[in-house]
């Protein structure tokens, strides 16, 4: 009797594990996906569009290692938040005091700050192709970017941010066409294959800083502490933990698969006939393989959804996260008198974000791409933050990090301080460029 | 012994010293301040001092000759980790408790402790405040002076005070990852609050700082908070706690609403509660769990007044005086046969007007409108719409009684989502016997 009941059990609970499992699966997904799309944001397209035109598919091999890293920095992120239950924010405060705490809340309200300024930048450089072609006032750059500031913030103060966010999950699919564009340029797929698997490096500023750019945009600051926030405000459990890692891995290859047909792309169309871009209409025609005359209106679509959608995201998340360390009250259920700090943060992101893309004859795809450089210097700070958490049997329990989990990620710490020291005396000093 | 008032923040890291007859020597710096949590004002029980040699040690109280603003000397030196006793409530300032979240219990909110006040009383070293706001910010950036000025200028208590008096602090239980409760704080101040405050306090929590406040109050209190939070907390709380413990506080919430949370989450952990639940409160959970959710058994409680036949009023008050605390609803009472067939039913405002010699039999309704097991919510709705009823009793296809469902349950079902949770409860009399004992506390 015994016997014929256990063998029956397993075999039950499997069946009912398997319905369960995808169930459990899709109510907790989403934390990795969002984070993923929004990975793409203005920074992500212009600084993979640079990168193919400038570089050709001299940067795709760095894709696997960043994918790599990727995945292990957010899973380290979403394993502190399932099973701490806490905010990053609130864990750096709570293990590492006052001091240690200002130092990261600074470099990432910086880093944040000029992200955002990226982001602008991409609504008004999609104003600017559309205008192009359709001059009419609205896609002024000028309106663009306020039109786009007060929508936002809208957006976000009223609390109808949850019902727009599918909306703008949606328009990712956008990022399809990159995929197409980059099969239907034809590139020379053995070089292609060939630049992907074999590593090259170059000790030219301008290469130095494209490398710390991609990984920058690709890792960037924010996104650890939106992933951690949005875990733990799920209330995902230990038990669930597979499912939200399962989220992270399947939102980084989404995320990469993308980075890597935006350089492909690019490399194809653009470094090949040694176009130097110097605005988004010329990224735009990076899609010209696939829609032709109407490579600029697609590539405006696409950019502006990611930095609209970026920009809804990012400003909270900061404020969030600031008030969270210090113990400011936050939340938009508050009114403004009773959080005055986390809206006048909020605000003042905003603001300080919108202006210097208004500033006539902003050079918008330099100030895109020097704000991930910057996310890419100051990365290090946040990795290390986390490293130290995460490796805290206190905090964590048995769920410290693997040996392999903290190789990777000081691998990439330590890297991305070498290449930003390598590339700060590179510059300084001249040499060879 | 000299002591003067000082800031934990300052304290942590001030040079240490020994003094032998006339002779200091400098032996290392504080490490960490333990003092006695359980206590209303934390006296300072011994220090944690680090050594030369990178050691730290224990210094007890009584060693302690004197404290100021550039040293702390001693009278003996600092025992070593295995000599040192240590409290079953000791709490250590550094560690545990600045950077972390508090209840701060007058303000009815979670506060950070950014600092530590110590002041001198009587032989004593204590705990008296929390530094909540901007200057302990300040003061811990070592920007002091700054921080002491913009104190002065703020308010000393209440509403943008920094400083909150250590009575009105509620430290939140220690855990270690894995749910083991470290250190139990003693929980009376909580207690001081209004349920639904601790509702929001709760929600404003880490999800395993929620389900260990939940799981250190008193049963009551637990019960009032829980009922008053929205089930998606409801149910992370109850998958976090001890099936013991939660045990102990469905117990004391009303069987129809402990049966809605129950039914939530998944039968092996409901199953483990239900054991774990005194056998008598068990039965009625698991008896209206059986029912489905959409008919009158599912929504029903078990909880209601009723009296054996052939009293007289003044006999029927004394038997509802004995049975009203634990009834849900005490404006109808049924007269019930030995076999729970409804007789007759009598509402509390007749029994009032009647005289006390007066026969319960005369003045009951002995035609009783009834609604079976099974039948669907809407049509209960309906009855008790068309009666205007308080509640409907159900009977089983036998007659027998099994419960009622209250109006409060039935228009939960019948609005939409969004406006049920903003709707006030009525008729749960076990929860308006309890906050109205909270107003009286807090009032006196």
């Amino acid at each position: 009797m015994e016997a014929v009941e256990r063998i029956e059990k397993p075999s039950r609970l499997k069946r009912v594990g398997l319905w369960r499992s995808l169930l459990m699966f899709l109510s907790i997904v989403g934390p990795g996906m969002i984070t993923a799309n929004i990975d793409n944001d203005a920074g992500g397209i212009a600084t993979y569009s640079l990168a193919g035109s400038q570089f050709g598919f001299a940067f795709l091999w760095l894709l696997i290692p960043v994918t790599i890293a990727l995945i292990v920095v957010q899973e380290m992120c979403v394993r502190m938040g399932v099973i701490t239950g806490k905010g990053l924010a609130d864990l750096i405060r709570e293990q590492f005091g006052v001091r240690i705490t200002l130092f990261v809340m600074v470099s990432l309200l910086v880093t944040n700050l000029f992200t955002t300024v990226a982001e602008f930048a991409g609504v008004a450089a999609s104003a600017d192709v559309l205008h192009a072609s359709f001059p009419i006032f609205i896609f002024s750059r000028y309106f663009a970017v306020m039109a786009a500031a007060i929508f936002v913030s809208l957006l976000v103060l009223r609390g109808n941010y949850k019902s727009v966010e599918k909306v703008f999950l949606l328009a990712c699919l956008v990022y399809v066409t990159y995929i197409i564009s980059g099969l239907l340029a034809k590139p020379d797929w053995p070089v292609v294959i060939h630049q992907t698997v074999v590593p090259t490096f170059s000790w030219t500023s301008a290469y130095l800083a494209m490398f710390i750019g991609v990984i920058g945009t690709t890792i960037a600051p924010w996104m650890q502490f939106y992933i951690q926030s949005s875990v733990v405000e799920k209330g995902v459990k230990p038990r669930e933990l597979r499912f939200s890692q399962a989220d992270v891995v399947v939102g980084s290859f989404i995320t990469d698969i993308v980075a890597y047909f935006i350089i492909v792309a690019c490399g194809a169309t653009l470094f090949i006939h040694h176009i130097n871009v110097t605005d988004a209409g010329q990224a735009a025609l990076a899609l010209e393989p696939l829609a032709g005359k109407y490579a600029g209106i697609l590539f405006a679509i696409g950019l502006l959804n990611a930095s609209l959608f970026a920009a809804s995201v990012l400003p909270l998340s900061t404020s969030y996260s600031v008030c969270e360390a210090f113990g400011f009250a936050s939340g938009i259920d508050k009114r403004f008198p009773d959080a005055p700090i986390f809206y006048g943060l909020y605000l003042g992101i905003i603001v300080f974000g919108a202006l210097p893309v208004l500033t006539p004859g902003a050079p918008l795809l330099t100030i895109i791409f020097w704000s991930q450089v910057v996310s890419g210097m100051l990365l290090p700070v946040v990795i290390i933050s986390m490293l130290r958490l995460v490796n805290n049997r206190r905090l964590m329990g048995e769920h410290v990090n693997s040996p392999t989990f903290n190789l990777i990620a000081w691998a990439t710490a330590v890297g991305l301080i070498a290449v930003t020291a390598l590339y700060l005396v590179v510059t300084i000093y001249h040499i060879g460029s | 012994m000299e002591l003067r008032e000082a800031f934990a923040s300052e304290l942590s890291g001030r040079p240490v010293e020994l003094l032998t007859g006339t002779q200091r020597s400098r032996i290392g710096r504080i490490d960490d301040i333990a003092v006695a949590g359980s206590e209303r004002f934390p006296p300072v029980v011994g220090l944690y001092v680090k050594g030369n040699d990178g050691v730290v040690r224990y210094a007890p109280f009584s060693t302690i000759v004197s404290i100021t603003d550039r040293e702390v000397t001693l009278n003996a030196p600092p025992l070593e980790g295995s000599n040192a006793p240590v409290a079953i409530d000791e709490l250590l300032l550094q560690k545990e408790l600045l950077d972390k979240q508090i209840v701060d219990v007058d303000g009815h909110k979670v506060v950070r402790v950014n600092d530590v006040k110590l002041a001198p009383a009587g032989d004593h070293l204590r705990v008296i405040a929390a530094d909540i706001g901007l200057p302990g910010l300040l003061r811990r950036l070592g920007l002091r002076h700054l921080g002491d000025r913009m104190l002065s200028r703020m308010p000393k208590v209440g509403v943008g005070a920094s400083l909150i008096s250590w009575d009105a602090v509620q430290p939140l239980g220690l855990e270690e990852p894995g749910g083991a409760l470290r250190l139990r704080v003693p929980q009376d101040k909580i207690d001081r609050i209004h349920p639904a405050d601790l509702a929001s306090i709760i929600e404003e929590l880490s999800t395993s700082d929620q389900a260990s406040l939940i799981g250190s109050l008193d049963e009551e209190t637990a019960a009032d908070a829980l009922e008053q939070l929205p089930v998606d907390t409801q149910l992370s709380i109850l998958e976090d706690l001890h099936p013991d413990r939660a045990a102990d506080i469905i117990e004391n919430m009303t069987p129809d609403d402990a049966a809605d949370l129950l039914g939530e989450i998944d039968s092996d952990k409901q199953q483990e509660i239900l054991e774990r639940m005194e056998p008598q409160e068990a039965q009625d959970v698991r008896e209206l769990l059986s029912h489905p959710e959409e008919t009158a058994g599912g929504l029903m409680t078990t909880e209601y007044l009723w009296l054996p036949p052939g009293l007289t009023v003044a006999e029927a008050f004394e038997h509802i005086r004995k049975a009203a605390e634990d009834a849900e609803l005490v404006y109808y009472v049924y007269v019930l046969d030995p076999q729970e067939h409804i007789l007759g039913v009598v509402s509390l405002r007749e029994l009032i007007k009647a005289e006390p010699g007066a026969k319960v039999a005369d003045i009951a309704i002995d035609d009783v409108v009834t609604v079976e097991l099974q039948t669907p919510r809407e049509e209960v709705a309906t009855t008790i719409a068309r009666y205007d009823f308080v509640a409907v009793p159900v009977v089983d296809a036998d007659g027998r009684m099994q419960g009622i469902v209250t109006v409060d349950d039935i228009i939960d079902v019948l609005l939409p989502e969004k406006m049920r949770k903003m709707l006030p409860r009525v008729g749960k009399s076990r929860s308006k016997a309890r906050l109205a004992r909270h107003d009286a506390r807090s009032t006196q």
